[in-house]
């Protein structure tokens, strides 16, 4: 009841920002003091440009796109200064440029959800294709290395004993 | 009084002041010895040792010296001190090994210097020191007559040697020598023209007493040795059995003081004794066949020991000599497990203020000695031991709770209902038992000892032991203490192979309810066919008891195939090449596996191996087929060692990698077998033939040649190397010689190894080294899965036990240095030995006559088992123990920082979360 009464009484330049009624909503209140209609006028005027923003989203995303096969030469000189030796630095490296794309590759469909277009496919694909440069380029290294189970000797202790066929003993006569 | 007081004071200052000198001194020396004791913290930790002497051959009481002691000379030609009351070795010498230090004669103890002659051709005089058993004197005699040696009798009287040679009919020959200098004294030569080649001829000092002809017309004839004029004295059969005596007769002497001769007769019913002297006396009195004489003087008076053994009692009658008058208070009877058929070998009845008290020195038909003093056995030595012919080494059974749960879940059928019955049945027996010991009820029945159970390593296991006495022994590895001792009687080993009894075990004892089975193979000692005995090696128990086979053996087989009980059964080769199975319950499950087993002989006498078949074995019978033959040894050489892989050896690596990540694949053929002939090669220069046999085809792998080299070999196989020591006589140097299969680079193949298919014969790599020292044995250790690297133990000959890595003979340890191989260490012709690879460190072992290596439970950990003269076992981890952790773990470290990280996190977790919360106030 006394907000009701409150509301009957209110005085012209009172502001109540604790209630809004439905009525109230519709009526104008005047502008705050240096609001300028103009400005908001011109934000505007810029969304109309629509279809130009379109086309940055795709350079964007093509940036996006690229982004693995432009870490190519910085990868390359990386893993040329790490040399061939194996000691904890170059193994981390190496460990970072195997994990990085592998990672980027689970992550796909998370990277591209903000994508989208025409191009999306062909953007999707390059940076797979980005990402798998990068691979190649770190198994290169890991077999530079020696780090690749690629020799007879590095599944050696896989090897099964030969099973026996014949059995024998003897020795010396007794008697 | 004040002075007094004063000087009172000063005096007790002073006292102290010494005191305190005195402990720091106390101190000092205490640190000196700790500082000595540095890196001893482990000693006879992990290992054992036990001395022995061997089998008695003279012994004296030394009276003389202020140390009572036993001196001893033995068949394993050691001279040795026992201490009277605990029979330990005061000390012991060892002589030169087999013919060269044979010990002949022994003597002198009385006179307080003891002087031993040993060998052959020159024989070698010795005079030692009773207290030290150092040398005080030795000198050699070059003896006249080489092929006589074994006819010379040696007499050790008042600081003199006789050496007495008996010339066939001309006369006896006796020079004398001053036994502490080597002069010659004198040499006399008594006229007997009546020594022939047969006749049989005892030293009873200072008379030589001859037997001569077996009839009842033999007759005794005494010489006396130092007194030239003399005419030989003559007794005949009759004046001393009196008529009625039937041959053959036999003569002994007596041992003991006096000149005495026994003769026995009737078969060796019976016999009878003469005192020698110059007028010779014979007793009148029949003494049984079987009885072991001995004669002791006490008060000057002698007295005439007789020992006989019956069902486990010995007893011992004296009577006086001359009178035959019994004295019971000398006469004992003892009845004791270590005693088995013993005879006196020495005896000293010193008057005390009690009266007499004797004590008797025993040795037993099985080589164990017992001093006896007034019917009381006060110690025992198992001299058996210091002759070992087989050894294996058992893991023990499993603790009685653990073969409860095993008992559990071992049933075949899996019903629900029953196995929770069986659990309830079980916990309630579990809680009763308890109950039990809690209220020290009776205690608990347990048919085992209770330290005697497998731990969890598998490193205490149960050493079964052969002895070439016949007897067998049970020892744990723990201490060292024997466990069980079995006598098998009536057995010898198989003469061929000197004297080796074999010892197979059927049956492990991870077969609980079935019992662990061990079964000896020998020969029977009237018969000489062969013998089977099987008994439980935990426990000692006959199982079967003694088999007779009644027929001889000529090689026999551990089949590798188990029965339905878990028994592995025995392929008996007998002399007409007929197979066998022991038990013949195996027959079948031999039968169906005979297809594919083989069985090779070598004949040492004519070089011949033969390799047979048994794929013509129907079901019921196994028959033998020879399917190739090789004679080996054309002219002068002999097959000297025939050398195997030992059958339980697994090979986890299958190849070697080489500098370029290549593998060159092992040839592992595991029917291999490394054969060594020795002998004079075409221009009477020492060689040596080592061949590399396939036993199945009979196929010649390998074989190589060594000029100017002669044994000692010792030969070690395994995996696909081999590794053998021989003496260089060019260079006079002991050399290591190795070698090593490879299949080559590809694996021809890869699944199944059959000899009968080899296409191509292996790469074989060799190289030779030279060992600084010289090798007793050699023996390679074995783990578990084979994993763990493979060293080589070696038993040097001044008593120190090496632990030789393998990678140090590699024969592709590179000549080359700038090629380098993962592991392999450049070529040096010499194998350096660190002292901290001794493994025995400075308890030295003699004489070595084998090694026995048996996998633990730990893959890491090889267990060691050393014999000859001494026995030590101790365990070698030759790739260090990776698989557990080091004694000085600190566990309490790691648990107080665990739990300090856990406490540490949980705190950080409160008090993150609530700065986390104050944060979102601000």
């Amino acid at each position: 009841m006394t907000a009701i009464k409150q509301n009957t009484k209110r005085s012209k330049w009172a502001l109540d920002f604790a209630h809004k009624n439905k009525q109230e909503k519709n009526v104008d209140i005047a502008s705050p003091p240096g609001y300028t209609p103009a400005v908001a006028l011109f934000h505007a005027v810029d969304s109309i440009r629509e279809s130009d923003s379109n086309h940055l989203i795709i350079k964007k995303s093509w940036d996006l796109a690229l982004g693995p096969l432009k870490q190519v030469p910085m990868n390359l000189f990386i893993m040329y200064m790490a040399g061939n030796s194996i000691s904890i630095f170059p193994i981390m490296m190496v460990g970072m440029l195997i994990i990085r794309p592998v990672k980027a590759l689970f992550t796909l469909q998370q990277t591209f959800k903000v994508i989208e277009g025409t191009h999306a496919f062909g953007q999707k694909f390059v940076y797979f294709l980005g990402q798998l440069v990068n691979i190649a380029l770190a198994l290169y290294k890991c077999q530079s290395m020696g780090l690749l189970p690629t020799h007879a000797s590095d599944w050696l202790a896989f090897v099964e004993p030969q099973a026996r066929l014949e059995y024998s003993s003897g020795g010396f006569i007794y008697v | 009084m004040a002075p007094f007081v004063r000087s009172f004071r000063g005096n007790i200052h002073r006292f102290l002041i010494d005191v305190q000198i005195l402990q720091y001194l106390i101190i000092l020396v205490g640190l000196f010895n700790l500082s000595l004791c540095l890196y001893e913290d482990q000693v006879g930790k992990f290992d054992w040792k036990q001395n022995y002497v061997g089998k008695i051959k003279f012994a004296s009481f030394d009276t003389v010296s202020a140390a009572k002691k036993i001196i001893v000379a033995t068949e394993e030609n050691v001279i040795a001190a026992l201490n009277l009351k605990s029979g330990q070795i005061l000390w012991r010498r060892v002589l030169e090994k087999g013919y060269a230090g044979q010990i002949r004669a022994l003597g002198g103890v009385t006179d307080g210097d003891l002087v031993s002659v040993s060998g052959g051709v020159p024989a070698i005089v010795r005079a030692w020191d009773l207290a030290t058993g150092h040398i005080l004197h030795e000198w050699p005699i070059a003896e006249q007559n080489h092929d006589r040696i074994k006819d010379v009798k040696w007499h050790i009287k008042d600081g003199t040697l006789h050496h007495i040679l008996p010339i066939y009919n001309s006369a006896v020959e006796v020079t004398s020598y001053d036994s502490k200098t080597g002069d010659k004294l004198k040499t006399r030569r008594v006229s007997a023209p009546f020594i022939t080649q047969e006749t049989e001829c005892v030293l009873v000092a200072p008379y030589l007493a001859c037997l001569k002809g077996d009839s009842s017309l033999a007759v005794l004839l005494l010489v006396h040795l130092f007194d030239t004029h003399s005419q030989p004295q003559s007794v005949t059969i009759n004046t001393i059995f009196g008529a009625g005596a039937q041959g053959p007769y036999h003569l002994e002497s007596v041992l003991g003081e006096e000149p005495i001769v026994s003769i026995s007769a009737d078969n060796n019913q019976r016999k009878r004794i003469l005192l020698v002297g110059e007028v010779p006396v014979p007793i009148q009195r029949d003494i049984v066949g079987d009885a072991t004489l001995y004669v002791v003087s006490v008060d000057n008076e002698n007295i005439l020991l007789e020992t006989t053994y019956k069902n486990g009692v010995t007893e011992i009658v004296a009577s006086e000599l001359l009178t035959s008058k019994s004295m019971p208070n000398i006469s004992t009877s003892v009845t004791h497990n270590s005693l088995l058929s013993p005879t006196i070998i020495a005896s000293v009845c010193p008057r005390q203020t009690k009266g007499v008290t004797c004590r008797h020195l025993l040795a037993s038909e099985d080589h164990s000695v017992a001093l006896l003093q007034h019917n009381k056995l006060i110690w025992a030595r198992e001299e058996a031991l210091a002759n070992v012919v087989a050894v294996e080494i058992i893991e023990l059974p499993m603790s009685d709770r653990d073969q409860e749960i095993e008992t559990e879940f071992d049933q075949k059928e899996r019903d629900v209902l029953s196995m929770m019955f069986r659990r309830v049945g079980s916990q309630l027996k579990q809680a009763k038992t308890f109950l039990q010991s809690m209220l020290s009820f009776t205690p608990q029945q347990s048919n085992q000892r209770m330290d005697l159970v497998r731990d969890k390593f598998g490193l205490h296991k149960m050493i079964v032991l052969v002895t070439s006495a016949g007897k067998l022994y049970g020892i744990e590895t723990r201490k060292g203490e024997i466990i069980w001792q079995l006598r098998v009687r009536g057995i010898r080993g198989f003469s061929k192979r000197s004297d080796a009894i074999i010892l197979y075990v059927q049956r492990g004892s991870r077969h609980f309810p079935y019992p662990p089975q061990c079964a000896l193979l020998a020969e029977d000692k009237q018969t000489g066919e062969g013998i089977v005995y099987t008994f439980n090696p935990i426990t000692g128990q006959p199982l079967d008891g003694l088999v007779k086979l009644g027929y001889r053996i000529k090689q026999s087989m551990l089949l590798h195939v188990t029965t339905d009980d878990f028994l592995r059964g025995i392929l008996i080769f007998d002399i007409r090449d007929k197979v066998h199975v022991y038990p013949k319950s195996a027959t079948a499950i031999a039968a169906s596996i005979a297809k594919n087993t083989y069985i090779f002989t070598a004949d040492q006498t004519t070089g011949i191996l033969s390799g047979y078949s048994l794929s013509y074995s129907t079901s019921q019978e196994l028959i033998s087929h020879k399917v190739w033959e090789l004679l080996l040894s054309p002219k002068n050489q002999k097959i000297t060692h025939v050398v195997s892989k030992n059958p339980i050896e697994r090979v986890h690596s299958q190849g070697r990698v080489l500098s370029d990540r290549s593998v060159l694949y092992k040839y592992i053929n595991p029917n291999l077998v490394t054969i060594v002939t020795e002998g004079v090669g075409h221009t009477h220069k020492n060689t040596l033939n080592l061949y590399l046999l396939d036993a199945v085809s009979g196929a010649m792998i390998f074989s190589i040649m060594h000029k100017r080299v002669r044994g000692p070999v010792h030969v070690v196989h395994s995996e696909n190397w081999i590794v053998y020591s021989y003496f260089n006589e060019k260079s006079r140097r002991t050399e290591i010689a190795s070698l090593e299969l490879y299949e080559g680079k590809i694996q021809s193949n890869t699944t199944v190894f059959s000899s009968l298919a080899t296409t191509k014969l292996p790469i074989v790599e060799r190289q030779a080294f030279i060992f600084p020292a010289a090798i007793e044995s050699m023996r390679e250790t074995i783990t578990e899965k084979g994993i763990t690297s493979k060293h080589i133990i070696v038993a040097l000959a001044n008593g120190g036990i090496l632990e030789l890595p393998w990678m140090m003979v590699d024969p592709r340890r590179p000549i080359n240095p700038e090629v380098r191989e993962e592991g392999v260490i450049p070529y040096m012709p010499e194998i350096p030995i660190h002292m901290d690879a001794i493994i025995n460190y400075n308890q030295s072992v003699f004489r070595v006559s084998g090694i026995h290596t048996s996998p633990s439970g730990l893959e890491s950990t090889c267990l060691v088992f050393v014999h000859g003269l001494d026995l030590f076992y101790t365990r070698v981890a030759p790739s260090k123990t990776f698989d557990v952790l080091k004694e000085d773990f600190d566990y309490y470290l790691i648990v107080i920082v665990l739990a300090a990280l856990l406490i540490s996190s949980y705190i950080t977790k409160k008090l993150a979360s609530q700065k986390a919360q104050k944060q979102a106030w601000k």
